[in-house]
């Protein structure tokens, strides 16, 4: 294993120790919101806002949706990188 | 107090802008921030008009000051100032001369009381925009200006259009509230529209911005889009049809900039999701509201560009906003990924950020109304904020993946900018009384209580929960080295497929109509030379005295036919 592959190993394995550090600080967070909202009434600005953790919800659903959609776009409007670049070099040329 | 120079806000920038490329290199930053702080003097004008030109029986309002003015024109110097800052180590006078001119054209168009003061300065800013985008040197960039040119100058067409038939109709030419009802307003309304990225008008925004230098995307995400959004907050205040078009704005970009790979091109779209907030706060139209876009714009207009500002550092020292190029930087650039964390935190509208105290207004003001959906939509989309702006930018630029990349230093301007812009970002977030007390309407009360807080927290973390499942299950999209098409689309490709074979078709139809001319021409000079070589009577009569036997003959046969009639 070169120097590259070394430095390149170390340098994985910190990011996932401060990936499982972030998800670990995050779960804590949830939970702490998760007590203070079976011990405090939260106001909303609509009624189907003051549900039981509806905003959590809300943004866990709304997130995975946009990323599956986004999935789903990526079939109809992803092109080749260069996909604009032949036709624009050709006219660039006339 | 009120400081007279004899010039409307913003145009001292544009004066001092033509005399750049005639300064030593050195100077002209110290010369552009001096034009700045002289411009930023006009912020102590007391409200009325100061600067009244009379021009061919109209009377043009080019120094205009109210409470609407105000906050915009104090962003603008903000946002021209951090803007010098940050491009301290370009020596290039191009970029720099156009963006100070467009700065300056951009308080100036804030400052214009009257319909067509507002499109001369809309016209400025178009101009001088272009030439920051050219300043790039690429050819892609070229080609983006093109493309932008024709856009902005359209806006500006509609807007002199509307502007003269608002003129025929109400016989005034003063920028005020406007309803749609009639052309001429509707003509104004597509103006800011195109300006404002309305959703299928919005093309040219991620074509053209992501194409400058790493500096001029910072110039250009400040200014024009902003002034869209005081524009119809000064002439469209309170119109319905705002709120679903904003509603679309904020969700619409979301799902595009997930598959983006152009890191500024996601900023990019993040920036029309940003733009829609504010236009829905102005369909509502209640002082509320209104100030809720008023301090959506301001705030935007800092944390955006301090987004910029990071990705560009990042594209100054790796030559690359490519997220399957990029990851990994943060041990390398951790400032530059510590700014690029205040920003993204206060685009997704954390607490003690300023985003947070925002859109918390808009959110109030619509939560209000019986717009609902609209609400639901808002709410949905702020998700989406947090997945492109708040995660995806700091992620895949600064961990994702490991990086043995080397790295330069960073200029010493750009560090500089980036830790006013994110002291900002944290500064309105924890004291959100000095930005409330600039708004031009009502008294607005602290949102930090328990449930604003809370409510915010829920959505934000729990759709980073979802980020964390996302990438730990191998669902999140991986970054691909691509193309998503965008609305611009329809004119670089759509359109030309289309009017590609048209044209070709009428070519075709025009050169054989030509050919069955020519041909037909050929035959009768043909005949007619046929004739004149061989006589019709016999030996007597040559071909030539006949033809013009003929000719006679019907000339004489036409003055009968006119002495008949």
């Amino acid at each position: 294993m070169n120097d590259n592959e070394m430095k390149h190993k170390v340098e994985k394995m910190a990011l996932e120790r401060y990936g499982k550090a972030f998800t670990f600080v995050l779960v804590i967070a949830i939970v702490v919101l998760l007590v203070i909202e079976i011990f405090t009434h939260r106001h909303g600005e609509l009624p189907i806002e003051e549900m039981f953790f509806f905003p959590a919800i809300y943004g866990f659903s709304a997130f995975v949706f946009i990323v599956m959609m986004g999935k789903l776009l990526r079939q109809v409007i992803m092109r080749p990188e260069n996909y604009y670049q032949d036709e624009e070099d050709d006219r660039d040329d006339a | 107090m009120m400081p007279d120079l004899g010039l409307p806000p913003g145009l001292v920038m544009i004066l001092a802008a033509i005399a750049i490329p005639f300064l030593p290199p050195l100077t002209r930053h110290i010369w552009m921030l001096l034009a700045v702080a002289i411009s930023a003097t006009t912020l102590l004008a007391s409200p009325g008009d100061h600067l009244i030109w009379s021009i061919m029986g109209l009377e043009l309002s080019l120094y205009h000051v109210d409470n609407l003015t105000f906050p915009f024109s104090m962003i603008f110097h903000i946002a021209a100032f951090l803007v010098v800052i940050y491009s301290w180590h370009v020596k290039t006078w191009p970029e720099l001369t156009a963006t100070l001119a467009y700065a300056g054209a951009a308080i100036a168009a804030v400052h214009a009381g009257d319909l067509i003061s507002l499109f001369i300065w809309w016209e400025a800013t178009a101009i001088t925009s272009v030439f920051i985008i050219l300043a790039a040197g690429t050819v892609a960039a070229r080609q983006a200006a093109m493309r932008y040119l024709i856009i902005q100058v359209s806006s500006g067409v509609l807007l002199i259009g509307g502007a003269a038939l608002y003129y025929f109709e109400f016989g005034r030419i003063t920028f005020e509230a406007m309803t749609l009802e009639g052309m001429a307003s509707w003509f104004i309304f597509l103006a800011f529209g195109i300006k404002a990225a309305f959703p299928f008008l919005n093309g040219w925004l991620q074509d053209a911005y992501p194409e400058a230098t790493p500096t001029g995307t910072v110039a250009l995400s400040a200014f024009t889009t902003k002034l869209a959004i005081y524009a119809l907050a000064r002439g469209f205040p309170g119109t319905e049809v705002l709120i679903w078009i904003g509603a679309v704005m904020t969700a619409f970009p979301v799902f595009f900039a997930v598959i983006e790979n152009d890191l500024r091109r996601v900023l990019s779209f993040s920036l029309n999701n940003q733009l829609g907030f504010m236009v829905v706060a102005v369909g509502i139209g209640t002082p509320l509201a209104l100030n809720g876009a008023v301090a959506h714009a301001f705030v935007h207009i800092i944390y955006k560009a301090l987004l910029f500002m990071s990705v560009g550092c990042v594209v100054h020292q790796t030559g690359t906003a490519k997220a399957s190029e990029l990851g990994g930087l943060y041990r390398k650039m951790p400032f530059t990924m510590l700014c690029c964390v205040i920003g993204a935190m206060s685009i997704a509208a954390f607490p003690l950020f300023s985003g947070f105290v925002a859109k918390s207004l808009t959110m109030t003001a619509l939560g209000g109304t019986e717009y609902a959906l609209a609400y639901l939509v808002l709410l949905f989309a702020s998700a989406g904020v947090l997945e492109h702006s708040g995660i995806k930018i700091p992620y895949f630029t600064f961990f994702a993946h490991p990086s043995t990349r080397e790295i330069g230093k960073t200029p010493a301007g750009m560090t500089i900018a980036m830790g006013i812009a994110a002291i900002m970002c944290i500064g309105i977030g924890i004291f959100p009384g000095l930005l409330y007390q600039i708004l031009p309407y009502a008294k607005v009360k602290n949102p930090y209580d328990l449930s604003h807080v809370t409510g915010q927290l829920q959505l934000l973390l729990l759709a980073g929960m979802a980020f964390v499942v996302l990438i730990r299950l191998g669902l999140y999209p991986p970054e691909i080295r691509s193309t998503v098409l965008n609305t611009d689309w329809f004119y670089r490709r759509l359109a030309p497929a289309i009017i590609k074979p048209l044209v070709a078709f009428f070519m075709s139809l025009a050169k054989s109509a030509d050919h069955i001319i020519m041909m037909v021409a050929r035959k009768a000079m043909a005949g007619a030379k046929w004739i004149a070589e061989h006589p019709v009577a016999g030996p007597v009569i040559p071909g030539p005295a006949a033809l013009v036997q003929v000719m006679v003959l019907l000339f004489i046969m036409a003055i009968i036919y006119a002495n008949l009639i």
